[in-house]
């Protein structure tokens, strides 16, 4: 029960600081939208001679990148605001308060990032429509890509205890939940690891991102059905990656937790 | 209520504090203490004796190198919940509550984090609204109230799930006199009316006296004394008078020494710039008469004569002194 408890609270907590900073939410919309503009006129620039083919190839690559986009936004709220919030929280002087809850600090982090969710899915409900006006594409999206979505954000918020668990010892974590960001927007949003072969290729179908947006390009883009997702295999590799980037996050988080309980540094910025 | 046995806490011990050779910092030593149930208990001592490690260490967000702590029969280690559970907390230099969020948004919050929901919640906060006189400020932003209420916003927060022990780190730092009156009474309020256990942490003597039943003197991590606030300071309301006379020269002060030693034995010589003063922790006529008459026999130069009481402060700094010497010289380093 208290899990609960803990988990609505931190999910309203986060509902009504979203409300109060509407325009840095704006801002942040507006923001994706130009760098999604971008990343779009250097797609149509690699094709610039105007045949058929080539108009049909474009459009196929613009929806394989919005798709790629998409997920991506999920995967950057995970992972920026699980560490950001951390430091953001020792700042204000109200972290260590949220480690006296009545629940382990696991569960209070996994509050707020439940809280994070619901405000990314309200946030991409606003983006996806005007990246779709601007990308001219026409996705048509199945019911089930929103349960490989849950569990592909499960991943990354494994990632996210990683960066939370980081940011209780070293406190500022910016560059690095940044780095990640990055990471995870070259080499696992849009790239094709299919395609990509060697250790780039191995190397992004490690990350958190990439098996979940595999399976929902597939569900989107080929209109392939789950089942038979499942038989390729490509279900479970998603299943596999984010239970043990969920179980990796965990284990780093609580040692993070105990060493820096030992030093003393909880809420010491 | 709360029992601490020989809690030692030395920081820079880990591996990677070790590795970059790290100075170990003894902040608590072998600490033990017992808090009675609704007493309001001070934890007295100077900037890094370890107040705060100690109290940190109750709420869980320190763990000791060894020793253990029980919060009303739970063992703050094994059994963190539950003895969180059992107290509230408003820690130092903190704010301890959201500032974008308004009073009962902040109190809501918290309720759930403590596990309370529904209608005992909303109870509790109108309540608990009444009583912190936060009827009329409910829906306003804590950054708009001034740092006075927002202290006390802090400690009614720390109340939300109503828990029997509430420990207060350094309550009335960086508050003006109005605003840390203010937040004094209120805690005595808490105390005397709802029988809360108040674990205080200050070096505010003024604070302390007027609040605490007892106390304990902390200093360089280790427990100089633990005794009834009302012993410990009674020092202080001694009265004493003060005589100021210009400087003699040392056989002077030597034989004014020993004569005074006969006439008043409790007497202090201490000299201070170009000055000898003269002090007597006795307010009987006779004892102040013998004492001018032998000033005057001694040919001394009159300043100035007053009356006056201890300080608190320095009745604290005898502990501590004393604590000190007996320790000798030394940090706080392990």
């Amino acid at each position: 029960m208290n899990v609960l408890t803990v988990l609505w609270a931190e999910t309203y907590k986060e509902l009504i600081e979203s409300r109060r900073y509407t325009l840095n939410l704006a801002l942040s919309i507006i923001v994706q939208t130009i760098i999604f503009m971008g990343i779009l006129f250097l797609a149509v620039s690699f094709s610039p001679i105007r045949t058929p083919e080539a108009v049909a190839r474009t459009a196929e690559v613009k929806s394989f990148l919005l798709i790629g986009y998409i997920v991506w936004t999920f995967a950057m709220f995970a992972v920026n605001n699980m560490g950001q919030d951390v430091t953001t929280e020792m700042v204000l002087g109200t972290f260590e308060q949220k480690y006296m809850a009545s629940v382990s600090p696991v569960v209070v982090l996994a509050g707020r990032a439940l809280g994070n969710v619901v405000v990314s899915v309200i946030y991409t409900g606003v983006l996806l429509p005007v990246l779709i006006l601007i990308s001219g594409v026409r996705l048509s999206i199945p019911w089930t890509v929103f349960p490989v979505l849950g569990v592909t954000l499960v991943g990354l918020y494994g990632l996210g205890y990683i960066l939370a668990g980081m940011a209780l010892l070293f406190k500022r974590v910016g560059q690095a939940s940044y780095a990640v960001q990055l990471v995870l927007l070259f080499f696992g949003g849009f790239t094709n690891p299919g395609e990509a072969g060697g250790v780039v290729g191995g190397f992004s179908r490690a990350l958190p991102l990439t098996p979940g947006v595999e399976v929902i390009r597939s569900l989107v883009l080929d209109g392939a059905r789950l089942g038979s997702l499942v038989s390729t295999g490509a279900v479970t590799r998603l299943l596999v990656n984010a239970a043990a980037y969920l179980a990796v996050g965990l284990a780093v988080f609580c040692l993070c937790d105990r060493v820096a309980r030992r030093r003393g540094c909880i809420g010491k910025y | 209520m709360v029992v601490v046995s020989d809690i030692t806490k030395v920081y820079g011990q880990d591996a990677v504090s070790r590795l970059i050779r790290r100075r170990l910092v003894k902040a608590l030593d072998r600490v033990s203490l017992e808090i009675r149930g609704g007493e309001v208990f001070g934890l007295l001592g100077p900037n890094g004796a370890g107040k705060t490690t100690l109290i940190k260490i109750l709420c869980g967000l320190v763990l000791p190198d060894g020793g253990t702590a029980t919060i009303c029969g739970f063992d703050i280690l094994r059994q963190r919940t539950r003895a969180l559970a059992c107290l509230g907390a408003v820690l130092e230099g903190n704010r301890n509550v959201y500032w974008r969020l308004t009073v009962k948004e902040n109190l809501t919050y918290f309720g759930h984090l403590k596990g309370w929901i529904g209608r005992r919640l909303k109870r509790r906060i109108a309540w608990l609204l009444d009583y912190f006189g936060f009827k009329d400020l409910a829906r306003e932003p804590a950054a708009n109230l001034s740092r006075g209420w927002q202290q006390r916003l802090a400690i009614c927060v720390a109340l939300v799930n109503d828990p029997p022990i509430l420990l207060l780190d350094e309550p009335t730092l960086g508050l003006d006199v109005e605003s840390a009156r203010s937040v004094r009474d209120l805690v005595q309020r808490v105390a005397a009316d709802q029988g809360k256990t108040v674990i205080l942490s200050t070096h505010h003597m003024e604070l302390a006296r007027h609040l605490c039943r007892r106390v304990a003197v902390i200093d360089r991590g280790r427990v100089l004394t633990c005794s009834d606030a009302h012993a410990l300071f009674q020092g202080a309301s001694t009265q004493s008078y003060r005589a100021r006379v210009a400087e003699l020269p040392p056989e002077a002060l030597e034989r004014l020494r020993v004569r005074l030693g006969s006439v008043a034995p409790k007497a202090v010589i201490g000299t201070d710039d170009h000055e000898v003063v003269i002090t007597l922790p006795d307010v009987r006529w006779e004892s102040l008469f013998d004492m001018l008459s032998l000033l005057r026999d001694e040919g001394c130069n009159f300043l100035s004569l007053s009356r006056g009481e201890s300080d608190l402060d320095e009745v604290f700094l005898d502990v501590v002194r004393a604590g000190r010497e007996a320790d000798g010289p030394g940090g706080s380093g392990a």
